[in-house]
């Protein structure tokens, strides 16, 4: 699949993004000291990667607009806000891959499904609700 | 069998097992577990009829399904709660591939539904829910 695949490119242009918040939010003195949290956030972060290489997996992407200049997510850096943040995120990037799931032949729109699925999960994860 | 009988038969299986599985949990836990009985019974009633509404005939409930381990402790009930959606989410992958419009935006959201239950059960999240095949 040589061509460029719009559907694709935003997917991973929203996958960098992600990635980004991980890392700003891993690098933050109240993440790093509390090991549970920081391994939870870390094991998050490798799922990203993974949709990432998968979407990419022989795809050319365009030539990205994603490697923007490492975004910054100033926020407040205690951890409840940054948890709350990050897991807005995942839902917020979950429901924006909607569209081009609807719109996308079979094979990428399951691939789609699957990694806006595990972008909810995420968002529970991280809220933390029971059961 | 087609994405929409394959996920119908798996709906049936977990209402089944939200039923035996439901009696060895307590507290906030149980109430997940009969919650999602419930919702289990519901996507049963709406694959039923979105399947006759394409002129096929649903697959009919089995008496009892085969539970793949013993079902004992609270542990064990959570671990078989994952078990069925991780199935379920993997149907409803089937059909979001399979489909179109309508009937793929129900996958869509059942298998995002399934994937946020198994993380819930679990305790832990996967990077591909619904594909087996990349896990």
């Amino acid at each position: 699949m040589a061509q460029t695949d719009a559907a694709r490119d935003r997917a991973l242009a929203a996958e960098a993004e992600l990635l980004a918040r991980y890392d700003a939010a891993l690098a933050l003195p109240s993440i790093a000291a509390d090991s549970a949290l920081k391994a939870k956030l870390a094991s998050i972060r490798a799922e990203h990667a993974a949709h990432a290489a998968a979407i990419r997996d022989g795809y050319a992407a365009s030539p990205a607009p994603a490697a923007s200049p490492s975004p910054s997510f100033p926020g407040p850096p205690d951890p409840k806000s940054t948890i709350a943040a990050l897991a807005k995120a995942e839902q917020d990037a979950a429901s924006a891959r909607t569209a081009d799931i609807l719109a996308a032949e079979g094979t990428t729109a399951m691939l789609l499904a699957s990694v806006s699925a595990s972008e909810s999960g995420h968002a529970a994860l991280l809220l933390g609700s029971a059961g | 069998m087609t994405p929409l009988q394959t996920a119908l038969e798996n709906e049936h299986a977990a209402v089944y097992g939200y039923g035996v599985l439901a009696v060895r949990l307590t507290g906030p836990q149980r109430d997940s577990a009969r919650n999602a009985y419930d919702t289990h019974r519901a996507r049963r009633d709406i694959l039923i009829g979105l399947i006759e509404a394409q002129g096929d005939k649903p697959v009919a409930a089995a008496p009892a399904y085969a539970i793949p381990f013993p079902v004992v402790t609270a542990a064990d009930a959570t671990k078989l709660a994952a078990f069925l959606e991780e199935r379920l989410g993997a149907s409803y992958a089937d059909v979001v591939q399979m489909s179109s419009g309508a009937t793929r935006r129900t996958g869509l959201e059942w298998l995002t539904d399934a994937a946020v239950r198994a993380v819930r059960w679990r305790g832990t999240s996967v990077a591909f829910p619904g594909l087996p095949e990349r896990s």
